[in-house]
């Protein structure tokens, strides 16, 4: 054989649309899409009164925005979900810590840990309802529950995986073991942290949203359910967004943080995923 | 950015050659380009006077880092490159099962490789390449990831393996000893862009065993290598400190 | 050991219910007690229409879960190869992976009206966002030197979509249908309790209209069995799939 070569790596002119391709397209999906739907309606292909229009969704916006009853229903629903999430957390971190450092602790929790993970908790809403009644309570206990066990499970998992190396290494350098917990376990289980609050945030909005279809008179899940016996459609359709931008805004949220926390650490991308 | 500079090598039919070099230098590139992976920008690369231009059943290569299938059997795995050329089923089982034999897995057949060690795993990923019987073997640092004894068993089976076949062997490493060791001839390349420096004939007889790695004229070659390669290998690590980044 | 302490503190936990309730601490109203829990489920077993409220929440759930793979995969494995239609309609699969799905079942019940078919579609609804992008994700991730190896040998589209490709996705499609499962099975037992026409939920709902508390019990023990048993047949499938795996924490 002979090799008589020069090789170079390929050069990189592209033109703006090549460089800007998979943006472009995007923006061609969303703004297609829409169109599509209205025109679909327009023609009467698909019947507005059952699907509404995009222009229709949009002048409903803008009279709920304006009386307020758009925002009444969402403050209500973001703040049983902040309660809701806040108590998971304080909660799942404790559990998660107790499980990951004591021996005795995690004899103790463990098991109920690893049942009640995998236990669609979602099933006790009936319970929860007839225990606490219809209103916040029950919504923010229920999604209290529903968050705190993929906090807990991550966070131990994250306590355990760097205990056993690292702190070796600080005893080594002479380290106390609480400064060994404070400057190594907590800034290693940040990342898996992250993870759990990620898991748990989508599980909460859910479980918050469930409440409120089955047993609420505020919030966005019961206008979405008055809106669905009513028949009306466009307010149906702009709940449904508003609950859609809190729910895409809260994962670009913690995917950010997960990313800025753990910078030492690549955010797989399956991970980012796993938005319950 | 130029990966490689100017190359010219002639290789002979049933000739083992090595490239050596440090980081960067491109022989991993110029491997790419014999097996038909990656054309060149401007040359070409030319086998039995016809040219390369995608992979083909005259030649097969043995990557880096072992990328077997951890979904396929030892033997499903050693029959791959077979199954890709549309050979019958039976034809190819029957043919893998010879070269498995051969590397010494003949008991592993229905292993994973998840369950295999390294050194057996690059057994593998030889069997692989040569039960497509190609002509030429391009093999890309096959024992880098390997520990240093088995790294040295390896190379005494590759040569046990490879001697009567008369196969061309295209072999990359940045170990010289090994180069030294294995090879009819030792190309000696430069820091990027690669040149290539040298090309020196190993006047060692075959077959030859390990003692021979003690031997003055085996360590003269060592030398020889090494000195060429030192200059280069100091122009890298000066550019990479201070570049900032590695190469 | 460990599952020694769990069954006794669950033991403990269910004395100390009936005592509370026996010593009227707690509301027998609200809280029932584990044998008026245990004596109707002795007496709905006998029941056919509690085996047959069973087998609908299993046959929504089965319809809903196994429509959103046939549709989920190839989906996502479309998504994953070709980059181009990825960019168009990703924002789109993104957006409802992003969103409460079960916010959609009023807008579902419009269209299908009140019957165990909307349990269906939410059903699909909300598992099939999980299993597009967790497909499309492991096709993405495919590592390159395995496709290096592929295209050294000569494989073509075909082959090295079934060699590699696919073998190489499945422990991401698993991924996501296990979490398509919670999605799924939550979202048919959401529909029947809003709807009350079929199923474990009816029947919860029913009972709580009723004060029957020890039904609203025992339907939400029985549906937390089925859960159960799901998850762990979801369990099984995943290790018969994947048996080419290491155990715990193996390199790939």
């Amino acid at each position: 054989m002979s090799v008589d070569a020069v090789a170079h790596a390929p050069p990189r002119r592209r033109t703006f649309i090549q460089r800007h391709e998979a943006r472009l397209l995007s923006i061609v999906g969303v703004v297609g899409f829409l169109c599509l739907w209205e025109l679909v309606v327009r023609i009467g292909l698909v019947d507005e009164s059952v699907a509404s229009s995009p222009t229709a969704i949009f002048e409903a916006a803008r009279e709920l925005a304006a009386s307020g009853r758009l925002w009444q229903d969402t403050r209500i629903t973001l703040l049983e979900f902040g309660l809701g999430f806040a108590l998971a957390l304080v909660f799942g971190v404790l559990a998660g810590v107790v499980a990951g450092v004591s021996r005795r602790g995690s004899y103790l929790i463990n098991p109920w840990l690893e049942v009640l993970y995998a236990t669609p908790l979602i099933a006790l809403t009936p319970m929860f309802i007839l225990w606490f009644g219809i209103g916040t309570t029950f919504k923010v206990v229920l999604g209290a529950l529903v968050g705190l066990f993929p906090i807990a499970v991550n966070v131990r998992a994250g306590v355990q995986a760097t205990e056993a190396s690292l702190v070796t290494v600080a005893n080594s350098f002479g380290a106390s073991r609480a400064k060994a917990f404070l400057s190594v376990v907590v800034p290693g289980t940040v990342p898996y942290l992250f993870s759990g609050i990620h898991q748990a945030a989508g599980r909460v909005l859910v479980a918050v949203v469930i409440g409120e279809l089955l047993a609420s008179n505020q919030g966005l899940g019961f206008m979405i359910a008055f809106a669905g016996q009513t028949f009306n459609i466009p307010n149906l359709m702009v709940a449904i967004v508003v609950l859609a931008a809190i729910g895409t805004l809260t994962a670009h949220l913690f995917v950010a943080l997960e990313k800025r926390f753990a910078r030492w650490r690549p955010v797989q991308s399956a991970e980012r995923r796993n938005n319950p | 950015m130029v990966a490689l500079e100017d190359v010219s090598l002639q290789v002979e039919q049933g000739e083992f050659v090595t490239l050596v070099g440090p980081s960067g230098c491109g022989k991993s590139t110029l491997l790419s380009m014999v097996a038909g992976l990656l054309q060149p920008s401007s040359g070409d690369v030319l086998i039995k006077d016809r040219v390369v231009d995608g992979p083909g059943r005259d030649r097969a290569m043995v990557f880096q880092d072992s990328s077997l299938f951890p979904w396929f059997t030892v033997l499903r795995n050693a029959s791959y490159g077979l199954y890709c050329q549309d050979v019958p089923r039976k034809e190819a089982i029957e043919r893998a099962r010879k070269v498995v034999e051969l590397v010494g897995l003949g008991s592993f057949e229905n292993h994973y490789p998840h369950e295999l060690s390294g050194g057996m795993q690059q057994r593998l990923n030889l069997a692989r390449a040569l039960a497509v019987d190609p002509d030429i073997l391009l093999m890309d640092e096959p024992f880098a990831a390997l520990d240093p004894q088995t790294r040295e068993m390896m190379q005494a089976e590759l040569l046990r393996i490879w001697e009567p076949g008369g196969k061309t062997v295209l072999f990359v490493t940045h170990a010289i000893q090994e180069a030294v060791y294995l090879s009819d001839r030792v190309i000696v390349m430069s820091a990027r862009p690669g040149r290539i420096i040298a090309d020196i004939p190993i006047e060692i007889p075959r077959p030859r065993p390990f003692a021979n790695k003690r031997d003055k004229l085996f360590l003269r070659y060592e030398d020889d290598v090494w000195n060429l390669l030192t200059d280069e290998m100091t122009a890298t690590m000066q550019r990479e400190l201070t570049a900032g980044e590695p190469t | 050991m460990p599952t020694l302490w769990f069954v006794a503190s669950l033991v403990v936990l269910i004395v100390a219910w009936q005592a509370a309730v026996e010593a009227e601490l707690v509301s027998r109203l609200l809280f029932s007690s584990p044998s008026a829990v245990v004596e109707a489920a002795v007496s709905e077993v006998q029941v056919s229409r509690f085996w047959t409220d069973i087998l609908a929440t299993t046959t929504e759930f089965v319809l809903g879960f196994g429509l959103s793979v046939v549709v989920g995969v190839p989906v996502g494995l479309i998504l994953g190869t070709q980059d181009r239609v990825r960019y168009l309609v990703g924002p789109l699969v993104d957006a409802l992976n992003s969103t409460p799905q079960i916010a959609f079942l009023p807008l579902v019940l419009v269209w299908v009206g009140p019957t165990g078919r909307a349990a269906v579609v939410i059903a699909f609804l909300s598992a099939v966002a999980a299993v597009i992008i967790n497909t499309q994700d492991g096709v993405k991730t495919v590592e390159p030197r395995f496709l290096a190896v592929a295209r050294s040998f000569g494989a073509s589209r075909t082959q090295t979509f079934v060699t590699v490709l696919l073998p190489a996705t499945v422990p991401f499609v698993i991924a996501g249908l296990r979490i398509g499962v919670g999605h799924a099975l939550v979202s048919v037992f959401v529909a029947e309790l809003f709807v009350a026409s079929s199923g474990i939920g009816k029947m919860i709902e029913l009972a709580g209209q009723t004060l029957h508390t020890e039904r609203v019990y025992l339907g939400t023990l029985v549906f937390i069995a089925i859960g159960l048993a799901l998850f762990t047949v979801v369990r099984i499938v995943e290790g018969r799939l994947q048996h080419w795996r290491p155990r715990e924490g193996g390199e790939l």
